[in-house]
């Protein structure tokens, strides 16, 4: 028994979903967390850690280009006017 | 398991968390440490393994985008658990909405000093294994080496299921300690 008083048995109940009252107890309880982390050692079914990096350092470039391309269309735009002040005057 | 690096085995969570304002590695570490612990998280939530690798994973990327959140009173291993479940509520939800046909799994091949190292962890893990007791290692045995699900195991042993589940609990911590000591 956990100092949480939350059982082994119903805990594996949650895991079966066969009792969703603990989701928030979960949540916040390091002891079920620590039970359960030791429950599902291996279950992930492949390393995510190459996908997962990959994953955020593309959307990371993906902001770089949009500020980018942000960039030029102002510098084209403020090239633009200034031109066309430029041809005014003359 | 992936390659590592070497230096952030030693951190805690939190210390992971601030490295990862200067190196991206350390939270490839985060993702090591707490994979298995995200996918099961989302598994129980959606019931589905295909959908529930893509809600670990996206909930690894929402972490790591929100990480100037965190606030490190709170646990790394909670906050990822939370993000994991809301993201799975919202698989569910949208799965029931708009009902899709599931594609057939794809598996990148490892690459060879990948196999190299899974080789070696496999030799040392068989050597622990065979320092269990015995009533841990049949369950343990049945459930990693020859896949079969907890209810499989409790039928072919005929061991009720949360015995089971509380000896393969038992054998590995054993064996934990036993790949703390190689790593």
């Amino acid at each position: 028994m956990r100092e949480c008083g939350i059982t082994d048995d119903r805990l594996f109940g949650f895991v079966d979903g066969l009792d969703e009252t603990l989701d928030e107890h979960v949540a916040g309880c390091d002891e079920c967390q620590t039970f359960l982390a030791d429950l599902w050692i291996g279950e992930a079914p492949h390393d995510f850690t190459e996908p997962v990096l990959r994953q955020i350092r593309f959307d990371e470039f993906l902001v770089a280009a949009a500020k980018l391309g942000i960039d030029v269309l102002g510098a084209m735009g403020r090239a633009f006017i200034e031109l066309s002040i430029e041809s005014d005057d003359s | 398991m992936g390659q590592t690096d070497k230096r952030w085995l030693e951190l805690t969570d939190a210390e992971l968390v601030a490295q990862c304002q200067h190196d991206i590695g350390a939270f490839g570490e985060i993702v090591r440490r707490h994979q298995d612990f995200v996918y099961g998280a989302a598994l129980r939530v959606v019931r589905n393994p295909t959908i529930a690798e893509d809600v670990a994973q996206e909930a690894f990327v929402r972490a790591y985008k929100a990480l100037p959140e965190f606030r490190y009173e709170s646990q790394v291993r909670s906050w990822l658990y939370r993000i994991a479940t809301n993201l799975g509520l919202n698989a569910v939800t949208r799965r029931r909405e708009f009902p899709q046909t599931e594609l057939p799994e794809f598996r990148p091949e490892p690459s060879p000093e990948r196999r190299v190292e899974r080789v070696m962890l496999r030799e040392h893990f068989d050597r622990a294994v065979q320092e269990l007791s015995e009533d841990l290692r049949t369950p343990l045995v049945m459930r990693e080496y020859e896949g079969m699900t907890y209810q499989q195991i409790a039928d072919a042993t005929g061991l009720p299921l949360n015995t089971v589940r509380t000896r393969i609990l038992r054998a590995r911590r054993a064996l934990r300690s036993a790949m703390e000591a190689w790593r």
